[in-house]
């Protein structure tokens, strides 16, 4: 008999992947109109991160052993992943953006390991859970899962570092207000998510899992906002107005190709 | 002497009257960042190249960030290269803050290639204006279009959307004699990548927007919302 709770949840669940999926879909939208490798990166980056937060929180419901876990474990490091692309691919644009074309914090140089310790520090865990999920029959012994501990999260500090350490100073040199606007909705996203996900719910929620897990549902709800504009925000979006441009003679009323869903329901209402 | 100068780009030549950027002309791309400028400014370079026309490739970039940028595109200027005013990499290096010195370089290179037709790709005006004042660089632009006219050459020049103020990005436009607009266009759900002909020296205005996209022969138009 499922509880109140869990009927909170399903509907928050269904709630965060439609939503999400559509602010991926919107940032793979933007990524198909870029033409520069660095820009359809981030717009990819974006896309990923919308995907992998979802899966992420959808792997809160899975259980942590068996090939379900794997699946679980597989989503949270799907997720730091894609936070070091997004990382990487605007400290990158940011440094196409800065007149000066300065090297924040010597990026290009030492991106190429930051890569490698991100890697490494993902397989080594993933490889510790399936050889005692999977190939060993022993259990897990104590000094194991201690560094399991300690090891697990430490993909995401990468990102997370990579991104506090260098970020700021690279979205400072660049002159592209477009790409500031871009990095500060996607700050406030993630300060969404640090707060509520890593901090409000291992405070005062860890007791129950359903209330736990609503908590991290809701912080997606609450993020959404911000990582929507930043999807938005990652290229100047226009409007095409068929009616203005036809008063300026610049298509005819008869316009070809009427872009707008508003303009044509427009037409059809009329 | 040659009427025009090919684009590169079969669908682009055909939306200038079906030959290209008028001769002794100073042509303006602006966009944002990532839309796809520089892809323009590399067909440009590339026909040219074909063509043997004489190419001076002015960049702030090093320019094998510039060369690994066009193989992306599918343009290979390994065989055929531009003499290159470049950050690093270049014949003659860029320096920002000495416009004096860029001026009489691209001088110098149009002088000595005079015989020749030339063409002058750049992608410095973004970082120029945000580390001059404006005034400078419209006087740097100026002698430098009356330069273009003086001998057999064409000007294509990049601006950033985005980083400059409104005022800025008209007067340079004023400044030039052809100036395309790429922008992105929300449309319902989706997004389109759109190209509009602001203006063009003896070409009649031309109305229309057209959606485009990239591929590895160039560029594709299509009539987004056209005069019919």
């Amino acid at each position: 008999m499922l509880s109140t709770l869990d009927y909170l949840n399903l509907v928050v669940a269904v709630a965060v992947v439609a939503t999400y999926v559509y602010v991926a879909y919107a940032a793979f939208g933007i990524r198909r109109t870029l033409a520069g490798g660095v820009y359809r990166r981030q717009a990819l980056g974006v896309c990923l991160i919308a995907l992998t937060f979802a899966a992420d929180y959808l792997s809160n419901f899975l259980p942590y052993s068996g090939i379900l876990g794997f699946l679980s474990t597989a989503a949270f490091y799907a997720m730091a992943l894609v936070l070091l692309y997004w990382v990487d691919s605007s400290i990158l644009a940011s440094r196409r953006t800065d007149p000066l074309f300065r090297d924040t914090l010597r990026w290009n140089r030492i991106r190429p390991a930051v890569w490698v310790c991100e890697i490494s520090s993902i397989i080594v865990p993933f490889a510790l859970f399936i050889y005692y999920s999977f190939v060993s029959v022993a259990t897990i012994p104590d000094f194991v899962n201690n560094l399991l501990n300690y090891i697990f999260a430490v993909p995401i500090y990468i990102a997370a570092l990579a991104g506090v350490l260098v970020m700021p100073m690279a979205a400072r040199r660049s002159r592209d207000s477009t790409l500031r606007k871009h990095l500060e909705w996607f700050f406030v996203f993630i300060a969404t998510q640090l707060v509520l996900q890593g901090g409000v719910d291992q405070i005062f929620f860890s007791g129950s899992v359903s209330a736990y897990n609503l908590v991290d549902g809701i912080a997606l709800i609450v993020g959404l906002y911000p990582l929507y504009r930043s999807a938005k925000g990652l290229v100047p979006l226009y409007k095409f107005d068929v009616e203005k441009a036809a008063e300026m003679g610049e298509v005819a009323e008869t316009a070809q190709g009427i872009p707008s869903l508003s303009y044509r329901w427009k037409q059809r209402t009329k | 002497m040659h009427p025009m100068a090919s684009t590169g780009i079969t669908d682009l030549d055909k939306l200038l009257l079906g030959e290209g950027y008028p001769d002794r002309s100073a042509i303006l791309v602006t966009g944002a960042p990532g839309i796809g400028k520089e892809a323009l400014c590399y067909w440009f370079t590339r026909s040219g190249l074909l063509q043997g026309d004489f190419c001076l490739y002015v960049t702030r970039l090093a320019t094998r960030e510039v060369l690994k940028d066009a193989r992306a595109f599918g343009l290979d200027f390994e065989s055929r290269v531009p003499l290159w005013i470049a950050r690093e990499g270049g014949e003659i290096p860029y320096d920002y803050s000495d416009l004096a010195k860029l001026s009489f370089s691209i001088k110098e290179v149009l002088r000595k290639n005079s015989g020749r037709r030339m063409r002058v790709v750049t992608d410095v005006f973004s970082p120029l204006l945000l580390m001059n004042p404006p005034e400078n660089i419209f006087r740097f632009l100026s002698q430098l279009t009356a330069d273009i006219k003086q001998y057999d050459a064409v000007l294509l020049a990049t601006l950033e959307d985005g980083m400059h103020t409104t005022q800025v990005i008209t007067a340079m436009q004023a400044l030039f004699d052809g100036v395309l607009e790429l922008r992105v266009y929300e449309e319902g759900l989706s997004y389109v990548p759109i190209l509009k002909v602001r203006k063009m020296m003896g070409v009649p205005p031309l109305p229309g927007y057209f959606s485009f996209s990239f591929t590895k022969t160039g560029m594709e138009l299509g009539a987004y919302a056209k005069h019919t």
